[in-house]
């Protein structure tokens, strides 16, 4: 099984990348298989793709929120952790990929950073994100620093 | 963000023509993977290279997984990148790009098991010009033609001495950019710009279009200021001698039959190149707004004009010509939605006639009008300028409701007792009505808080006594429905409405004064809107289904309070501010605490913490929309709120005014000509039709009924009940298929009610990059990338997100947001990301970590220009 390659490792390669040329299609391309990998539960597969898609271009917010997602569905929470957050670094409005970024940061120990990113999602999410967010805030401990 | 790095390169694979076209278990669309088998013509090779279709429409996906499968091209894409990259000199980058095409290949095959055949191929005709075309070329004496893949892209021709490198009879990709078509060769080494802008969007330009001056490689253009680009040559020099100044907006004629540089005639010049008015006119274009009406829309308007005479002799309207309505607007307008006549009950309670112009009786389906109503959903207005919905000689004439002049209106008669409580069934009647004066809000305002004399209109005109004597009546009837919106427990933050207007040649930030007489018309226009939404809500007619539309705002979540209210905590805390600050969320409602936080503050600093805790309460909120169904109106804490009082402004207005008229008409038929149920539901269906269907979608057997049914609304009352009778002798019942005819008119009016408001908000970003442009690119002292020396501006953060903080500066006052992107020009080392329950943004990676907190003073500067937009950074903390 291949080990995945970590957010700075990757924007290490899209340097190496810099002099290759390379379609402006070929992240969406990456994605959209990625995507289909991530549905089937082609998890190792999503990550490969997922990681050629934001080697490609690390400024894809959704590269990174797959990327993440395909880590937090093979329990590799660290990655995904750090995918997330770069995927809300670049686009705020993923909720989705926000919610599951909190989750990440509970599940590594952040609860405070956690906290302030679901307050984040629960005043701007409708419906099922913000209810689960919620839920999710009102699971945490109140004063509680956890570290970022 | 795209990176630079990544340029683009063509991607042809050596597939065999007949291979890529038996790729139908996906969903692409025109295969860009072609080579020989060279086609032996034309035709052929469309035949080849064109997906198939099978009926066309969206995409129908029988599966279980939610995402969409990937087109073959996308998967070709894919695989091609990661097999080139497999052999990069750089181990990582070779593996990481080994793996994907790897495992590209297994999604490759387990979409072609698991995805087989039932889905349906997306019609090219469903995709906007695509970037990349595939096709061939074909010479014909010295012209190049391109012929797309595509059959419904048109061809276009290129310059043969460009393209005369070019190969005939292979597939060649051509890449269409803003101002040049690049043809390409299956090696992707060649590359020809084609500089031919005349022909090449399927379509053509517009016979009369509102342009934009372009000078390419020296020649001038007209290009329609809409998109996509469509060029068009210009003479090489203007009618004065003087060659074209690029950027200038111009009215032209197209007549496509004439040679280039006879085929424009421009019409007028409607702003000069580099003017605030050409900035603004570029705005209106790149949202597609179009201040042109069709030649029939225009026909149709002056016909309306010139039977206006006649439309006031309906007999079906109430002559009020004789009762003292008067409307209040601003200075200078000529689009007078709405006029009143105000009384005073014997009980101190009041009698409001509040009138609204009849827009719906002079825009009905079927007509160009109602087309072109449609489409653009409302009128929109950009700094110094609108566009309206509906040609002037409507909205500004026939239509308004002009002080001085006969009008018809729609009015709706409220009843109320002295606290404001509406006591009666509101009344609707068609009326003609005779505005004796059109005030201003300024003018009103001075009168009722200042005692100043308001002798004469805007117009000049005496201002009679009988009007004078209602302004007290105006003020009463707003003050009370003040009071009941405060009790209704409405959330009124202080705001100030800063408005962006050209004065001269610049764009400036201009307060709207809160015009006292402003708020209070406004509370008269939300009644009328909230008794307009209940005639819809409500029948005397059991079981009646009326169509309506209603303005919604949800309110917020239990967990979206509750979260607000740690926010608070949070704040109150950081600033150190006493309890009294707290939202007491168990024990008083939003709208007591936001009352108290205008009157808590005891310095300077405090009043600036206390609105942007109040603009925080507001940020929860999300933006109102329109639904099909009633419900809450949060902002207003109503139960169901409609559109009535804007009819000429938006399309939702005119549908919700025919929809409340026919509804009228049938109540009032229903019991004169004493109809039972069953033939009030058939004569509301061909009433119905009647008002919200082109007749062409009426069905065949009801189209002379409907419209039959429609001139119920023109004849007076005592004639009616024959008319309704004969028509419910033989009358089906609304079908199922006809009220879904009726429901998908009214969701189209919907969609374009929502829609155009969200135009209008990406008018205002633009607008206000424009602003930003003229307030501050003085201080980069005329330079893009900057200046040491940009002056330092203070201000206060009010709100954080993930990836930008948004600060109030104080002068002058608008709100700049810095982005990540921003930030770290100033803080390389740094990270960013929510800190504080939400209330903060910190650096997270150095050895000082930042902490932006809202509430915060900050000193920002500006930093460069980057074609776009402007930038700030941080210039110090504070």
């Amino acid at each position: 099984m291949d080990t995945a390659l970590s957010p700075r490792e990757l924007l290490a390669i899209h340097r190496q990348l810099d002099s290759e040329d390379i379609d402006d299609d070929a992240t969406a391309s990456f994605v959209a298989s990625g995507t289909v990998a991530l549905s089937l539960g082609n998890l190792q597969d999503a990550i490969s793709l997922c990681q050629a898609a934001a080697a490609c271009d690390p400024a894809n917010a959704r590269a990174w929120a797959l990327l993440g997602e395909a880590h937090w569905r093979n329990r590799d929470v660290g990655a995904a952790r750090e995918a997330l957050e770069q995927a809300i670094r670049l686009d705020d409005d993923d909720l989705a990929a926000a919610l599951l970024c909190a989750r990440a940061q509970i599940a590594t120990g952040a609860t405070l950073t956690a906290r302030a990113l679901l307050q984040y999602v629960i005043s701007r999410a409708r419906g099922v994100v913000q209810r689960d967010a919620d839920a999710l805030l009102s699971s945490l401990p109140m004063n509680e620093r956890g570290h970022a | 963000m795209r990176s630079p790095a990544i340029t683009a390169k063509p991607v042809v694979t050596t597939t065999p023509a007949t291979t890529t076209t038996t790729t139908t278990t996906t969903t692409t669309a025109a295969p860009v993977t072609v080579t020989p088998p060279v086609p032996k013509v034309i035709d052929d090779f469309r035949a080849a290279t064109t997906p198939r279709v099978s009926g066309g429409g969206d995409l129908v996906m029988p599966m279980t997984h939610v995402a969409p499968a990937p087109s073959s091209a996308a998967l070709d894409q894919a695989g091609l990148v990661a097999n080139q990259l497999k052999n990069h000199p750089d181990a990582n980058t070779a593996s990481l790009f080994a793996r994907a095409g790897d495992a590209n290949e297994r999604v490759r095959k387990a979409v072609s098991i698991d995805i087989p055949m039932q889905m349906q191929v997306v019609t090219a005709k469903a995709k906007r010009l695509p970037g990349e075309i595939p096709g061939m070329l074909k010479a014909t004496g010295k012209t190049l033609t391109f012929y797309p893949a595509d059959e419904q892209l048109k061809p276009f021709t290129i310059d043969a001495s460009q393209g005369q490198h070019l190969r005939t009879g292979v597939v060649l990709l051509a890449r269409v950019g803003k101002t040049t078509v690049d043809v390409t060769t299956p090696d992707g080494v060649t590359a020809a710009p084609i500089y031919r802008l005349d022909n090449h969007q399927p379509g053509g330009a517009r016979s009369h279009f509102i342009g934009v001056v372009d000078l390419v490689a020296g020649q001038p253009f007209i290009r329609d200021a809409q998109p996509p680009p469509r060029f068009v040559p210009l003479p090489a020099l203007a009618s004065d001698g003087k060659p074209w100044a690029e950027g200038a907006i111009l009215e032209v004629k197209y007549d496509k039959s004439k040679p280039n540089g006879e085929a424009i005639t421009v019409m007028s010049t409607m702003a000069a190149a580099g003017t605030a008015e050409a900035r603004t006119w570029r705005i209106a274009g790149d949202q597609r707004l179009d201040a042109l009406f069709t030649p029939r829309a225009l026909m149709e308007a002056d016909a309306l004009a010139a039977a206006q005479p006649a439309s006031l002799q309906d007999a079906g309207l109430v002559d009020w010509t004789n009762k003292p309505f008067f409307a209040i607007d601003n200075p200078g307008s000529q689009d007078i939605d709405q006029a009143m006549w105000l009384e005073r009950r014997a009980d101190g309670g009041f009698l409001m006639h509040y009138a609204l112009a009849d827009a719906a009786h002079y825009v009905k389906p079927g007509t160009a009008l109602w087309e072109t109503s449609s489409q653009r959903g409302a009128s929109f207005y950009l700094p110094g300028m609108s566009v309206p919905m509906m040609p002037r000689n409507l909205c500004e004439g026939v239509v308004s409701l002009n002080a001085g002049e006969d009008h018809r209106a729609v009015v709706m008669t409220i009843s109320m007792d002295a606290q404001g409580k509406v006591d009666a069934p509101t009344s609707f009647v068609r009326a003609k009505i005779h505005s004796q004066a059109q005030l201003t809000y300024a003018g009103v305002t001075a009168h009722l808080q200042h005692g100043q004399a308001i002798d004469a209109d805007d117009h000049g005109t005496a201002v009679s006594p009988a009007i004078r004597d209602q302004l007290k009546l105006f003020e009463g009837i707003g003050k009370v429905r003040m009071e009941q919106a405060s009790a209704r427990g409405v959330v009124e933050p202080q705001r100030r409405e800063m408005e962006i207007a050209r004065v001269g040649n610049r764009f400036e930030l201009k307060e709207e004064h809160a015009e006292y007489a402003s708020a209070l018309n406004a509370e008269l226009s939300i009644l009328a809107n909230v008794e307009g939404a209940r005639a819809l809500t409500t029948s005397s007619i059991k079981d009646l289904w009326v169509p309506g539309i209603f303005r919604t705002h949800a309110a917020p979540e239990a967990g979206t309070l509750r979260a607000l209210e740690q926010q608070v905590e949070a704040f109150v805390s950081h600033h150190q501010l006493p309890n009294t600050w707290q939202w007491q969320r168990g024990s008083e409602s939003m709208s007591t605490w936001v009352e108290r936080l205008k009157v808590v503050p005891n310095n300077d600093r405090e009043r600036a913490l206390s609105v942007v805790l109040q603009s925080t309460t507001l940020s929860i909120y999300q933006a109102s929309s329109y639904e099909r169904t009633a419900g809450l109106h949060s902002g207003l804490q109503l139960d169901a709120y409609g559109r009535f009082t804007a009819p000429m402004r938006e399309l939702v207005g005119i549908v919700s005014h025919a929809i409340l008229t026919s509804k009228n008409v049938l109540e009032e038929v229903a019991t004169t000509a004493k109809l039972n149920d069953k033939e009030a539901h058939a004569l509301w269906g061909l009433l119905l039709m009647g008002a919200v269907l082109p007749p062409e979608q009426i069905p065949a057997d009801k189209r002379a009924a409907a419209a039959q049914a429609q001139q119920l609304l023109s004849l007076p009352s005592d004639q009616r009940s024959s008319l309704a009778r004969s028509l419910v002798k033989d009358a089906a019942p609304m079908s199922d298929g006809e009220r879904k005819l009726v429901d998908d008119a009214m969701n189209r009016a919907m969609n374009a009610g929502n829609h155009s408001r969200q135009v209008q908000r990406q008018v205002e970003g633009a607008s206000r990059k424009l602003l930003f442009d003229d307030l501050f690119l003085a201080d980069l002292g005329g330079n893009a990338a900057g200046s040491a020396q940009a002056p330092v501006r203070r201000g206060v953060i009010n709100s954080v997100t993930p990836t930008r903080i948004s600060i109030q500066l104080s002068d002058p006052d608008v709100e700049v947001r810095l982005g990540a992107d921003d930030l770290k020009l100033t803080h390389p080392d740094q990270s960013f990301q929510l800190g504080d329950e939400g209330c903060s943004l910190e650096g997270v990676g150095a050895t000082k970590p930042v902490r932006w907190f809202i509430g915060d003073a900050i000193s920002i500067k500006a930093s460069h220009h980057d074609g776009d937009k402007l930038h700030f950074v941080v210039a110090e903390e504070n």
